[in-house]
């Protein structure tokens, strides 16, 4: 499986995000990202008007913890530093 | 003229093997030990007959020892084979065991032990979780796209 890092940039734009996620949920990646670009991305988010307000992009957030729970526990573990 | 009879359920059974025994030396062996008169010389050999004519009683006592195994269908995996079963990482599997999400099999020194079943149904769960969340993601994806 091809491991693929996604930075801010890349997870800025909605359609790139989805992609990803989508591809690693059908095996053809492994997404990674770290929790100092997840926090990046959704201050970016908000900023910008993407999301409407910081909570709504805190959710989105949540949301994408969930589609990828591998990667998450591997933050909690201390596995995965990026 | 002899017809064939329907075999009844009786004749059907597998009889036991007939087992041909000398019991003299039984005798001996016994007398070796203790002094025997003529008549318990016969009791014994009386009992004796009776014993290796029953049925139940075959030439070894003993019942077969049987290692207790898994079905051929169902086999037991590493942590490292069930990661690579579902495509995750070991910790991950690892992770999961501990939290008891996947029921451990059997623990072999400090390696852990899963049945292949075991991983392939928490698999399915959370691929169940990844798709409402995938669903929910989705649409918030959507509304950020085709927002204004």
């Amino acid at each position: 499986m091809v491991p693929v890092v996604a930075d801010v940039d890349t997870l800025f734009g909605a359609t790139t995000r989805g992609l990803l996620i989508h591809l690693d949920y059908q095996g053809a990646i492994r997404l990674h990202w770290s929790p100092l670009i997840h926090d990046e991305m959704s201050r970016a988010l908000a900023d910008t008007g993407r999301k409407p307000d910081a909570e709504s992009a805190r959710r989105h957030e949540q949301l994408m913890r969930a589609a990828l729970p591998a990667l998450h526990d591997a933050w909690q573990q201390g596995a995965l530093r990026l | 003229m002899k017809t064939a009879r329907k075999p009844t359920e009786s004749s059907q059974r597998i009889a036991p093997p007939a087992m041909s025994v000398n019991i003299d030396p039984l005798v001996e062996v016994v007398r070796r030990h203790v002094k025997l008169t003529p008549q318990a010389t016969r009791l014994i050999k009386s009992e004796f007959a009776q014993l290796f004519q029953n049925p139940t009683i075959s030439g070894s006592t003993r019942k077969p020892t049987t290692i207790k195994s898994e079905p051929a269908t169902d086999p037991v995996f590493t942590t490292q084979e069930a990661a690579d079963l579902v495509g995750v990482s070991r910790p991950y599997i690892v992770e999961r065991i501990d939290a008891g999400d996947i029921p451990l099999h059997q623990q072999v020194g400090n390696q852990r032990r899963v049945l292949q079943s075991a991983v392939l149904a928490w698999h399915r769960q959370e691929q169940t979780r990844r798709r409402k969340a995938l669903g929910q993601l989705g649409a918030d994806l959507d509304s950020e796209i085709f927002a204004g």
